[in-house]
């Protein structure tokens, strides 16, 4: 078991290093140059083309990539994200913050998801055909496709303007205000659960179907155990298996396409950060934000993995 | 049966939450990612009207006025910014774009600047343009302290500006900065230019103690600026909000009359008008926008709304390009014809935009008379268009300035060249497609914001001077540099501007086509900050504002 | 031996797209303390349906049971609501069922100690540990070599044969009176099945307890029951101690099956023809169109109930009654 753990460690480190240096490489052959955008924000100065070539090599621009990457790296691993070019700020303590935002917001947008989808997949499954499993099967759909923008405007009207029971936008870490920054998640994880609720209810329906047909839970009725003990000791666990597949990968979208219901909500996260950062350019934000991303999905993927083999026993790491 | 009894259910679920909103049918773009600082003239010189369907501005306020009696005090001020808010503001050459706005209430400048162009004396008390030294000479403020005590003196002052310099954020004119005495400075030029002082109004420029900078250090001061403003920074949450608290030893005894001044940094359309309708800790009092959709919705909502012209979209063809149909001058003028540029306002300017006939507008020194207005003649176009040798027109590209060229004026635009035979590929890249294009070189026409600064002749200095780099495709004529170089260097440059404005007429240098605004909106409660009056270096007076009940 | 289950009248259909399916139909028999039953047929017959029917386990949807009742204990235990307390009560604590498919029937995500405690913590009210002891207990007498290891291995660590003796034990383990053997060791092979036969046996022997052994194999009935049910297309058409229906075969069904029965050296006589599809038949003998025996009559007679022959001996077949015309 450990030496599965540290092979995949291994693994996560190569995927980083490849990852990143892609990046670096795009972003860089992509059209725009942070420089040029810098240059063109400030309105009152003029600059001459050696001003700009000077500020250039200021950032270490104009050296081979090559060299750039290997730099960056080198810093990296110690720690030191260095600056944003458009904004003159560190990334790494803007990171740390934007960082800690979206996975506060996204990790219990995810642990509910995970609870409330399942949850109410079995009741679908085991009242199919029923009113409960056609209602849960049309809000399941409308979960699914309802672009989180609207939801998230709809929201803000409803309860935010209209009912007034909860604040329309803004966020507070938890630490510094434990109350305003419940009441502020309420709606933005709500926003985010939304789809992978629904993903995972229609996921997990299919699945105890299945489970249900299988030889064993006859077994088990014939042990005379009621339905409840059937469905929570004998169906739920062995359900879980394709949800949690499918659970994993929406850790990654959860964590990182929040960009919508950042910008709608106003939270200080990392998805508007990588978006912002994107379109000005900005390499070096770039390149950081997407090295935490990376970590993020080749640590989720693990701890997958690794829930498989606590769930299903015939599962083995060697 | 019972499916469809869920169908119909969850249905009903959902309209009845879009019955219970008003008609949210706001503005479909976000707010402008990070948009230069919206700059603009009031209609204050005299005789001239003015075309901006505006409510007519206050009388300008005096910022150093000592009218403190019987205001009321407390409040804290809450402004919506489209900033990222993400830089450190505590050192002012390193904060440039829209979060200058953000040093308003905490650091101040030498000088103010009105939409006009006028520069009041603020930190400075007085300035005078000496030719013959060549230096302009500022005369400072005596009894002024920093917040952290110290002096505000000509020892701080020259520290600010030779770091201002060094960061090029003074004019380029300026050679250097020396102390003539205790409170007394002098910028050396040489040869003066008109943006010498206009510069120094930038917040940019706004100054700090160089005592707590050098105690320490510039990590410590990039967090935490020590100016000499109405307000003290209390917190700074990055991409979410900034918090201001009163600065109860300001140097103007009696202001400020705010408890504090907020920031909220919202993006998204829709969340800023939730804002602006919400009451309690929720509720914006001040928004800023060049949205014309999201002006109309709140104007409907029944908000006062005051509006400051920016200048024109243009469209800015590639002329440099003998090959290009663009380098003659007759196609461009027959474009200009074929543009019909009230139909474009009618359609798309929710009451706010207006038709832009020139390329200086009618609130600024160099606004010719109503004999250089350009008009929409289809046959003229047509005709035009058979003089330069193209009487079946030609193909070409429109590219889109992302987030400021409306998209549906871009496609009507499109459709008007179409009537002369110009079959325009219509293109919208994102923000660095669209740089890359800009300074590499494009072929076809940009639909550009072309920003009539505060100090105008800046804009054309922008746009056509010798060292632009900027729209690297546009051919402008050799004479065209010198014109430029008297205007900036005549403290009175009306005839020299007036020049300028007929060589990109008579040239056809580019084609104005609808002015954009800028829109100030404030709660009825919200006084004396004197918006839409300042420049968008100065933009209101953060001291002299106050709530009323 | 007192009677233990009266089983009158059963019927369980199944709704189909094509029609409904009559999968048993009118079926009656009984099962003494203590007494092993075989319950015989082929594929399709419906025997494994009559007793997942007893035990109320038929899928519905699609089946149901229409029609019938199920004495057991002096009580219709066919009354009780499908999942109600009472019915939970008797499966695995008064009648239990082993199934046909070793590989599958047990839970591939939990020991088969924890699924063996599970049952006697349900129906005996016995803590963890008293369970798990009598689940090693178990192991042991069903031949588990090293059961205090393996009560904590996962199915997957045993083989086919070894599952199927953990069934056969977890179906013991609350001393049930009656047990189901629904084709138990048909998917196994051949000394393994002669095995579990064997530890069967000795099992129900040991603990005086019923066994209905539901299969299409006549050699293992003929071993090890005392009574026999014939069952075709649904129905019972011939039933009698195994003496009476060896010596004397009266159902042409049940003679043709005798005949099936491979003998070293002589050659098999196959019946002709298939099983009818049990989807909307009509009302005469189900055997009709395969009977070499058939007369006019069966052709418009309604097919005919069990009839009393001597002692134990019943059959359908009016045949060899009072003689039938050719």
């Amino acid at each position: 078991m450990l030496s599965y753990i540290l092979r995949r460690l291994l693994h996560a480190i190569v995927i980083i290093v490849l990852v990143s240096f892609s990046v670096f490489v795009m972003v860089r052959a992509l059209p725009g140059d942070p420089i040029e955008m810098l240059v063109t924000q400030n309105v009152m100065v003029t600059l001459t083309p050696a001003d700009i070539q000077e500020m250039r090599h200021e950032k270490g621009l104009d050296r081979p990539v090559l060299v750039q990457y290997a730099d960056w790296l080198s810093k990296v691993v110690q720690g030191n994200f260095g600056l944003s070019i458009m904004h003159n700020y560190d990334i790494g303590k803007e990171l740390a913050s934007r960082v800690t935002v979206s996975l506060l917001l996204g990790l219990t947008a995810f642990v509910i998801s995970l609870l409330v989808g399942p949850l109410l997949g079995v009741i679908s499954a085991i009242r199919r055909g029923k009113f409960i499993d056609n209602l849960v099967a049309v809000l399941a759909n409308i979960g699914i496709t309802a672009p989180q923008f609207w939801v998230g405007i709809l929201f803000i009207f409803l309860f935010g303007l209209k009912l007034k029971w909860l604040p329309s936008y803004g966020y507070t870490l938890p630490w510094d205000n434990f109350g305003m920054s419940v009441r502020q998640s309420i709606m933005p994880v709500v926003v985010i659960a939304l789809g992978p609720i629904a993903s995972s209810a229609r996921q997990m329906r299919s699945s105890v179907l299945e489970t249900l047909g299988e030889d064993y839970i006859r077994t088990a009725w014939a042990k005379g155990l009621n339905e409840k003990k059937v469905i929570l000791r004998h169906v739920i666990k062995n359900s879980l298996m394709p949800v949690i597949t499918l659970q994993g990968t929406m850790l990654r979208l959860i964590v990182g396409s929040a960009v919508v219901v950042e910008t709608v909500f106003v939270i200080p996260g990392m998805g508007k950060l990588m978006v912002d950062s994107m379109l000005a350019n900005d390499y070096p934000v770039v390149q950081a934000v997407t090295l935490v991303m990376t970590l993020i999905v080749v640590f989720s993927s693990l701890i997958v993995d690794l829930l498989y083999g606590w769930i299903d026993p015939r599962i083995q790491y060697e | 049966m019972k499916k469809a009894i869920a169908i119909v259910f969850a249905l009903v679920l959902v309209f009845s939450l879009f019955a219970c909103g008003t008609a949210a049918n706001t503005a479909t773009q976000s707010g402008s990612p990070a948009a230069p600082p919206p700059s603009g003239a009031s209609p204050a010189s005299p005789g001239e009207t003015s075309d901006a369907p505006s409510t007519a501005p206050a009388a300008p306020v005096d910022p150093l006025n000592t009218d403190t009696a019987g205001k009321p005090t407390g409040g804290i001020m809450r402004i919506v910014c489209t900033a990222e808010g993400a830089n450190p503001i505590g050192v002012p050459w390193l904060v440039f774009g829209v979060d200058t706005a953000l040093l308003i209430p905490v650091c101040e400048t030498l000088v103010f600047e009105r939409t006009n162009g006028d520069i009041v004396p603020f930190l400075a008390s007085s300035y005078k343009i000496d030719l013959d030294n060549k230096q302009v000479v500022l005369d400072l403020r005596q009894g002024i302290k920093f917040t952290d005590g110290s002096d505000f003196n000509a020892d701080a002052v020259v520290w600010n500006l030779l770091n201002d310099k060094k960061a090029n954020y003074l004019s380029t004119a300026v050679t250097d900065v020396v102390k003539l005495g205790d409170y007394q400075v002098g910028l050396k030029f040489e040869k003066y230019a008109n943006d010498i002082l206009s510069a120094l109004a930038s917040h940019s420029n706004a100054v700090i103690s160089k005592a707590s900078y050098e105690k320490n250090g510039e990590e410590w001061a990039k967090e935490n600026p020590v100016g000499t403003g109405p307000f003290m920074l209390k917190s700074y949450t990055h991409g979410a909000s900034i918090s201001y608290t009163k600065n109860s030893d300001y140097w103007q005894k009696g202001k400020p009359y705010l408890d504090g001044i907020e920031y909220e940094f919202i993006r998204d359309v829709m969340t800023q008008n939730v804002a602006m309708q919400s009451s309690g800790e929720q509720s914006i009092d001040v928004l800023d926008t060049t949205n014309g959709e999201q002006v109309a919705t709140l104007k409907q909502m029944g908000f006062n709304v005051n509006l400051m012209p920016i200048g024109p979209i243009s469209l800015v063809p590639s002329s440099l390009d003998q090959s290009s149909p663009l380098s003659k001058k007759e196609v461009r003028e027959a474009i200009s014809y074929c543009l019909d540029r009230q139909s474009i306002v009618d359609a798309r300017g929710f009451d706010v935009l207006t038709p832009a006939y020139q390329f200086i507008g009618p609130a600024w020194n160099g606004h010719l008379p109503d004999s250089y207005n350009l008009s929409y003649n289809l046959d003229k176009a047509k005709e035009l268009m058979k003089q330069a040798g193209y009487p079946d027109g030609f193909t070409t590209t429109l590219y889109a300035q992302p987030a400021l060229a409306d998209k549906d004026a871009a496609v009507a635009i499109q459709s008007m060249l179409g009537q002369i035979g110009i079959k325009a590929e219509l293109q919208f890249p994102d923000s660095g497609g669209y740089s890359a294009i800009r300074k590499n070189g494009w072929d076809g026409l940009l639909i550009q914001h072309t920003r009539s600064l505060t100090q105008i002749v800046s804009s054309f200095n922008f746009y056509f001077g010798k060292t632009q780099m900027l729209l690297s495709s546009l051919w402008y004529p050799d004479n065209m540099e010198a014109a430029i170089q008297e205007a900036m260097t005549t403290p009175d440059n009306k005839t020299q501007l007036e020049t300028l404005s007929k060589m990109i007429y008579d040239n056809m240098l580019i084609v104005p086509v609808y002015n954009l605004v800028d829109c100030w909106i404030a709660k009825a409660n919200i006084q004396g900050a004197d918006f839409t009056n300042w420049g968008s270096s100065t933009m209101y007076l953060a001291a002299d504002a106050y709530m009323t009940k | 031996m007192g009677r233990l289950l009266t089983v009158s009248g059963l019927t369980t259909e199944f709704r189909t797209e094509r029609g409904i399916v009559k999968a048993v139909n009118n079926v009656s028999y009984h099962v003494d303390e203590g007494e092993i039953i075989g319950l015989v047929g082929e594929s399709g017959c419906g025997k494994s349906v009559s007793q997942l029917s007893v035990m109320q386990l038929v899928p519905n949807p699609p089946g149901k049971i229409v029609a019938g009742s199920a004495e057991f204990e002096g009580e219709d235990i066919l009354k009780h609501a499908r999942n109600s307390r009472e019915m939970c009560a008797i499966r695995g604590g008064k009648i239990s069922m082993v199934f046909q498919e070793p590989m599958t029937s047990l839970n591939p995500a939990m020991t088969i100690g924890r699924q063996m405690s599970e049952v006697m913590i349900e129906h005996l009210g016995i803590d963890r540990k008293e369970a798990r002891e009598r689940s090693i207990d178990m192991l042991r007498q069903v031949g588990i070599p090293d059961p205090s290891k393996r009560i904590d291995d996962y199915p997957h660590q045993l083989s086919g044969g070894m599952r199927q003796r953990v069934m056969v034990g977890m179906a013991m383990l609350c001393h049930p009176k009656l047990i189901i053997a629904d084709e138990a060791t048909t998917a196994l092979d051949a000394t393994i099945q002669a095995q579990l036969l064997e530890l069967l046996y000795e099992m129900v022997n040991k603990y005086h307890t019923a066994l209905v052994m539901v299969t299409h194999n006549l050699g293992i009935v003929a071993r090890y029951a005392h009574r026999i049910n014939v069952m075709y297309a649904g129905r019972i058409v011939e039933s009698g101690t195994v003496r009476e229906i060896w010596a004397n075969p009266l159902h042409p069904y049940t003679e043709g099956l005798l005949s099936c029965v491979p003998k070293l050296g002589e050659r098999l006589v196959p019946i002709k023809g298939m099983p009818p599809s049990l989807i909307n038949r009509p009302a005469t003998c189900p055997f009709l169109p395969r009977c070499r025996r058939r007369t006019k009559r069966c052709f418009t007679a309604p097919a005919h109930e069990l009839e009393h022959v001597e002692g134990e001996h019943y059959v359908t077949c009016p045949s060899k009654l009072g003689g039938g015309e050719r």
